[in-house]
């Protein structure tokens, strides 16, 4: 699969400010393809997860396309637009990002659940890939941040998905869970996914295959 | 999806009981209110067909030395003679169609009640007004020292009663009015005669120098058809004297206001509580969802659509106002059973409870006024769930 932008941009409408609107993204292309783990990196309020947002179909952008191979994701009504991503695309959303009143295993389960399916043997070799198996009916509010994003990238595999969306992964991890969560996203690029990470800390190099930095709304390659 | 939603119920208790508790308080007021105001007018169109006659005509003195309409409306114990022979006179009015007479006497203490209960007697051979209600009620023959009493008279089919040491057999008991005729004791005039004679003869009669052979206590009638009542009326006011003609409709009249008020007032509740609910329930479903957008977002980034998330909201808030409806209608029911003489007391108006099959109506309307107010709260904030911007919420991180 190709990911391609062309000509993207967002802009904000911003209440308090002398100018009314500001770009969080300014005009851009992008493309990434199957088995590219690409890291984009950036100050916070760089626009990094707001192009993130753009290129994984839950942000719609001001101006320009975007299309996975040919199919151009912005063209598509709602509907179709949201069984198109739970098909094709994963997301580990920044922070926590967890549904409260489920279990750790029914976390995992939701982009299944939300189709009315289910894959038991797949949840389970995820939560015993992520060390999470003896956590299968905590509720969220009894996990720590390592085991909640633990938690977080096992329910964006659940799909296999061919392309993964990861912003802020690590942000407030420790070095160790830093380490499972790159490993856990690298694979999922070695084994074909094209995988897209925004961070603002420098961890992420190691493992990309190329190399972003988002500045003012601006991408620069390397 | 829904599985979710069962979930999420489940899994947020407190949430959940306070949004089942709202709605429930919404539906046991729609369903207790509306049921009182229908008791009401229930209660006053029992009231219409107890009274039964256009006119009545009782001794002038009873509506200046007694409370003739506490007796009458609200079954308060009193008694007042007049003679006999006027029964004769009157049926020979032009209009007069059916004409009736009735005896009252108050016992002093008897066996079923704490408190003195009003003894009414009636012609069965003549009686238009009572009977009806006894057939309707049971069917049975009043014999010679057989009573019917009230529904709210302690006393049952079988029992025996002692009215100045008289020992009568209760042989029907009526259905619930909701009038004066709940507490009131019913029986022939044969026996009602003998009950007068020995409180005479105890001398617990106010009126010592009566003689029960010669004497009534009103006179009901019903004016012939194409007849004026007014005229029958005035006809009797004008030319007896010693009697007093009422034209029924004017005795309820201020019933009839004080029901439009209560019930207006309790309509107009009804519906600025319905209201107040809708709002409140809006707030708290907005509020509610607004905790939870992170939630909605997250499970928008997976995959779910506008739509689902619009049903998802719609559907835990339809499925919280259901639960509590049906509670509440419970509550509701229980409420007006436990506290139907309460009620009744405090209004001081007829009132009646409705059926069983017009008490499932309203249930079933309450339920659907609830729901209708879930739908409308939970729609308004499941349409700003469905259409919210996904992208926006978890790049602000809410």
């Amino acid at each position: 699969m190709i990911l391609k932008a062309e000509g993207i941009k967002k802009q904000f409408y911003r209440k308090k400010e002398s100018s009314n609107y500001f770009e969080a993204v300014k005009p851009l292309d992008f493309t990434v393809s199957s088995g590219e783990l690409v890291v984009i990196q950036g100050r916070s309020g760089s626009g990094k997860s707001t192009l993130l947002n753009m290129l994984s179909g839950i942000l719609k952008p001001d101006a320009g396309k975007i299309f996975y191979d040919d199919t151009d994701i912005y063209s598509m009504k709602d509907e179709a637009l949201s069984v198109f991503r739970n098909e094709n695309t994963g997301f580990i959303p920044q922070g926590k990002s967890a549904v409260m009143s489920l279990t750790l295993y029914e976390n995992i389960m939701v982009p299944l659940t939300i189709y009315g399916k289910s894959d038991e043997e797949k949840a389970k070799s995820l939560m015993e890939r992520f060390d999470i198996s003896n956590l299968k009916d905590a509720k969220p509010s009894e996990l720590s941040g390592g085991e909640l994003r633990r938690m977080s990238i096992a329910r964006a595999l659940m799909k296999d998905p061919k392309v993964i969306f990861a912003d802020e992964p690590t942000g407030d991890l420790d070095d160790e869970n830093t380490k499972v969560v790159f490993e856990a996203l690298k694979k999922a690029s070695d084994d074909g996914a094209i995988v897209i990470i925004v961070t603002h800390e420098e961890d992420g190099k190691n493992y990309a295959d190329k190399m972003y930095r988002m500045n003012a709304g601006e991408l620069i390659e390397g | 999806m829904f599985s979710i939603v069962i979930k999420n119920i489940k899994g947020r208790k407190g949430r959940s009981f306070a949004m089942i508790f709202l709605a429930g308080l919404l539906s046991a007021f729609v369903f207790a209110g509306t049921v009182t105001v229908q008791s009401l007018q229930n209660g006053f169109s029992s009231l219409e067909n107890r009274l039964g006659a256009d006119v009545m005509v009782v001794p002038y003195e009873a509506t200046t030395k007694t409370n003739l309409e506490n007796i009458v409306l609200q079954g308060s114990t009193g008694y007042f003679y007049m003679d006999s022979s006027y029964l004769d006179e009157l049926s020979q009015i032009e209009g007069v169609g059916e004409i009736t007479a009735q005896y009252y006497l108050a016992s002093v203490k008897a066996s079923c009640c704490s408190i003195p209960v009003e003894i009414i007697g009636f012609d069965p051979d003549t009686d238009f007004v009572i009977t009806p209600w006894i057939k309707k009620s049971s069917g049975a023959e009043i014999g010679y020292l057989d009573v019917v009493v009230g529904n709210d008279l302690n006393a049952f089919v079988g029992d025996t009663l002692s009215f100045f040491g008289v020992e009568v057999n209760v042989v029907a008991k009526l259905e619930k009015t909701g009038t004066s005729y709940d507490t009131q004791v019913f029986t022939n005039e044969e026996t009602i005669k003998t009950l007068i004679d020995e409180s005479l003869n105890k001398q617990l009669n106010e009126y010592a120098d009566i003689n029960s052979g010669n004497i009534v206590s009103c006179i009901l009638i019903d004016a012939a058809d194409g007849y004026s009542v007014d005229e029958i009326v005035n006809e009797i006011n004008v030319h007896y004297k010693k009697l007093s003609a009422i034209r029924t409709q004017n005795m309820i009249s201020g019933i009839s206001d004080s029901l439009s008020g209560v019930s207006g007032i309790m309509q107009v509740l009804i519906g600025a509580i319905w209201i107040l609910g809708i709002c409140i329930l809006i707030v708290a479903y907005i509020m509610i969802t607004g905790e939870r957008k992170k939630e909605f977002a997250v499970l928008r980034a997976m995959g779910a659509s506008g739509k689902k998330m619009f049903g998802l909201v719609f559907f835990e808030g339809m499925l919280l106002s259901l639960i509590g409806s049906v509670f509440g209608v419970i509550f509701g029911f229980v409420l007006m059973i436990s506290f139907e003489g309460a009620i009744e007391n405090s209004l001081s108006l007829p009132f009646l409870l409705p059926s069983w099959g017009i008490m499932i109506v309203i249930a079933l309307a309450a339920i659907a006024l609830t729901l209708i107010s879930g739908a409308l709260s939970s729609g308004i904030c499941a349409k700003r769930i469905s259409s919210m911007d996904t992208g926006n919420i978890l790049r602000s991180g809410e």
